[in-house]
């Protein structure tokens, strides 16, 4: 019953011009990354993963990993994709402040995610939300056909760039492989994560890691259920139900599961991952 | 009846002698040309470059060398030696992230996908042609030991490594201690290799 429900809703959703998520795409993502994305979440609304153990679903505060609470958890935090050209200087307004500026970068730790010169994914909208908090003001962010008011780390509006179909790809693989797209799913949890927290950890920031590969740089994970922490968690289930994949796509899938692994940090404690709200 | 017996059994002899006698010449003619047996490979192509490493508690099988020397230089053996070296020179190093900013590594660098079909080629290969697996631990034993590549790469090597050591223990018996206890705690949190 339960899936005929899901499956209608899809349905619906499909027909109605959206994506199985109910993820919003700007103006400004280019029609072949979005085409590539709304295939990555059509796969996750029909992933068959293992079930998981009790300790994963509640890291990631899901009931089970059926498809419907993982679309469910993601479209709760990734609400708007904006593309590389969205110019959010442009378009962020403040709501409440004396003087008319614009947000200015408050740590390293919510800086957009580049390679070079191109964007592979982050969060804009948790990024804002932090920058307006620290200064004691609000936001809001003018979208292609809507404004949004920047009240919580959860606005979820997320931007992406050409590097998450290149840089973040498994070379020798086609960007729309099965493996490709699992890849790019880890992402979009990843980033829908920094959507949460409260207090201190309002939006999961990463923390400096003490040694290896990305010492001195934030690139670690210290909560056990951060941004990280998560995509390590999902890539492991991702890995075992690529099936029929090639062995390119899985050594490519398990070097980026063990990168990630690599940056978690040891006794982890686990932030309370409920969102805070701003009131005007 | 004991004639033709007996004529049967002297041809039979005959070629058997034959047979003997042409494997000794083309043995002479092999070691005039190599000089010592077991240095054809030696001669005719590169060796995997190995990094000078402690190997504790390994054991090589002895049909190894002589599969890897038995072919010539376009063999499969070789080839893949060929495949295996270039892989362990073109492996990203830790240095390569040297100057790059936090919203450059807050995913996975490049670097590290561009690895994946050399990686992927050789797990292939492993699967299709069992008789390179003896080399196939060699590389991935070379790989888990270098500590200036990404922890990534080397997680990966090792996890192959420990397959494949516990698929073939006539090959190369695994010594925990000769890997650093970092990886192994990673390796043991993430899927199994299947087949």
């Amino acid at each position: 019953m339960r899936v005929v429900g899901f499956t209608l809703l899809l349905w619906v959703l499909v027909g109605c011009g959206g994506n199985s998520v109910g993820i919003r795409f700007d103006a400004t993502v280019p029609g072949d990354q979005r085409a590539l994305m709304e295939q990555d979440l059509q796969r996750l609304a029909s992933i068959r993963m293992a079930p998981g153990t009790a300790a994963d679903y509640a890291q990631i505060g899901v009931a089970d990993f059926s498809p419907s609470s993982l679309t469910s958890w993601l479209s709760e935090r990734t609400r708007f994709i904006v593309g590389e050209e969205f110019d959010w200087k442009q378009n962020v307004k403040i709501v409440k402040l004396s003087t008319n500026r614009v947000p200015t970068v408050i740590a390293s730790l919510f800086s957009p995610s580049q390679l070079g010169a191109t964007t592979v994914m982050w969060n804009l909208g948790s990024y804002l939300y932090l920058d307006g908090k620290d200064n004691g003001t609000a936001y809001t962010l003018d979208l292609s056909n809507e404004v949004v008011q920047v009240l919580s780390p959860r606005v979820g509006v997320i931007q992406i760039g050409e590097g998450l179909f290149t840089a973040n790809a498994i070379d020798g693989v086609p960007k729309d492989a099965y493996a490709n797209s699992l890849q790019r799913l880890g992402t979009y949890f990843h980033e829908s994560r920094h959507s949460d927290f409260n207090g201190s950890d309002t939006g999961g920031p990463h923390a400096k890691c003490p040694s290896g590969d990305y010492k001195d740089l934030y690139a670690c994970d210290q909560y056990s259920n951060g941004p990280y922490a998560i995509q390590v968690t999902l890539l492991r289930y991702f890995y075992s139900a690529c099936t029929g994949c090639s062995q390119t796509e899985l050594e490519g899938l398990m070097l980026t599961l063990a990168d990630y692994r690599t940056r978690l940090l040891p006794s982890p404690k686990a932030a309370d991952p409920r969102p805070e709200r701003m009131d005007l | 009846m004991n004639f033709e017996r007996r004529l049967y059994f002297s041809i039979g002899l005959v070629m058997v002698l034959l047979v003997l006698f042409s494997c000794t010449i083309r043995q002479y003619s092999l070691d005039e040309q190599n000089g010592e047996p077991g240095e054809a490979l030696a001669q005719n192509e590169e060796r995997l470059p190995l990094p000078p490493i402690q190997r504790a508690g390994r054991r090589t099988s002895p049909t190894l060398d002589s599969q890897i020397d038995a072919p010539g230089p376009q063999g499969p053996f070789s080839e893949f030696q060929k495949v295996t070296a270039e892989t362990l020179a073109s492996l990203p190093k830790v240095e390569d992230l040297r100057g790059r900013t936090d919203a450059e590594v807050h995913h996975s660098p490049p670097e590290l996908m561009a690895v994946s079909p050399s990686l992927g080629r050789i797990a292939q290969t492993l699967r299709e042609a069992p008789e390179l697996i003896p080399q196939g631990i060699e590389f991935y034993d070379a790989c888990a030991r270098r500590d200036d590549i990404l922890t990534a790469v080397r997680v990966l090597c090792l996890r192959n490594l420990n397959y494949w050591t516990r698929q073939m223990p006539d090959v190369m018996q695994l010594e925990a201690n000769d890997y650093p206890e970092d990886l192994w705690k990673i390796v043991e949190s993430l899927p199994p290799v299947t087949q």
